[in-house]
């Protein structure tokens, strides 16, 4: 799995059937793409007996992808940005075809570009996304 | 089905050596003025290289993210040199593209006409347009005489950036 496909949507969609013809949406070959990983959050705590406790509230997958530079073209980095700031985020995987769109989020702060060895010409991506259902 | 099929290199390679270089001052972006300074007449040692940088991916392969470029003319030192020199960090301390100019190639516009190249089979014009690059002066002795080397490396994003013309 290397491929990803991102789309954006001002309205949420009413399907999540892969739509090679959808706008606000564009496909990496990333240089990086995590498999889905559960990242849970539990209730933890210790008794005043001494026991120990820790209840699993939920859990989200995390999936976390680079784009270099090869594919960061100026429109590239302004969908990325259109992106990041949608409020309905989804992607879609590629194994052997294109799978349903995943409705995710990005978590706050700056925007996640980054210039390797310091050269503007050198642009890279790291984004962290996280899947909006738990598990 | 789209085929392409490259042979018969057997018999017509063409020998190109690099024997000259031509910069060309950009006062605004775009701007490809005729040829504002001119090198011929190399020093054999004289090279240049286009090599791909790589990076590593997520899949133990390599990815191309872009090209840097080296070029290294060396000049012979003659009674030329202070005009070289001044041509060359004051003309163009800006920016500026240039051409390297392989076997009997000269540079576009200009009447001068470089004595004919020996081990030459052909002519070439290599024209690069970096978004930045700029260039070093080095003056070294070897054995019995000095020598000034102007040295340019920057970096390209794809060999779209680059032409190479037969002429």
């Amino acid at each position: 799995m290397k491929r990803i496909t991102l789309r954006f949507s001002n309205e949420k969609l009413s399907t999540l059937v892969y739509d090679s013809e959808a706008v606000n949406q564009l496909s990496f070959e990333t240089i990086r793409l995590t498999d889905p990983m559960p990242v849970g959050i539990n209730e933890e705590g210790i008794l005043l007996n001494g026991r120990k406790y820790s209840h699993k509230l939920y859990a989200h997958n995390e999936i976390e992808f680079t784009i270099t530079t090869d594919e960061l073209s100026t429109n590239a980095i302004e969908f990325l940005k259109s992106y990041y700031l949608s409020n309905y985020q989804y992607i879609s995987l590629y194994s052997s075809s294109w799978g349903n769109y995943i409705k995710v989020i990005t978590e706050g702060g700056k925007f996640p570009l980054d210039y390797q060895n310091d050269i503007k010409y050198l642009p890279e991506i790291k984004m962290k996304l996280i899947y909006e259902d738990s598990l | 089905m789209t085929e392409v099929i490259f042979k018969e290199f057997l018999g017509n390679v063409k020998l190109l050596p690099f024997t000259g270089i031509a910069f060309y001052k950009r006062e605004e972006w775009g701007d490809n003025a005729d040829a504002n300074v001119v090198f011929h007449q190399l020093e054999g040692e004289s090279s240049w290289s286009i090599k791909g940088i790589m990076k590593d991916t997520f899949w133990g392969g390599k990815k191309k993210i872009g090209y840097n470029v080296d070029v290294n003319v060396y000049l012979p030192f003659n009674s030329d040199y202070e005009s070289i020199k001044l041509t060359m960090d004051v003309v163009l301390k800006g920016r500026f593209s240039y051409s390297l100019l392989l076997g009997s190639a000269k540079a576009s516009n200009i009447d001068y006409v470089p004595p004919a190249v020996i081990n030459s089979t052909g002519a070439c014009w290599i024209d690069i347009s970096p978004a930045d690059v700029n260039h070093s002066i080095e003056i070294e002795q070897v054995e019995l005489r000095p020598r000034t080397i102007i040295r340019i490396q920057h970096f390209i994003k794809s060999l779209s950036d680059v032409t190479i013309t037969n002429t």
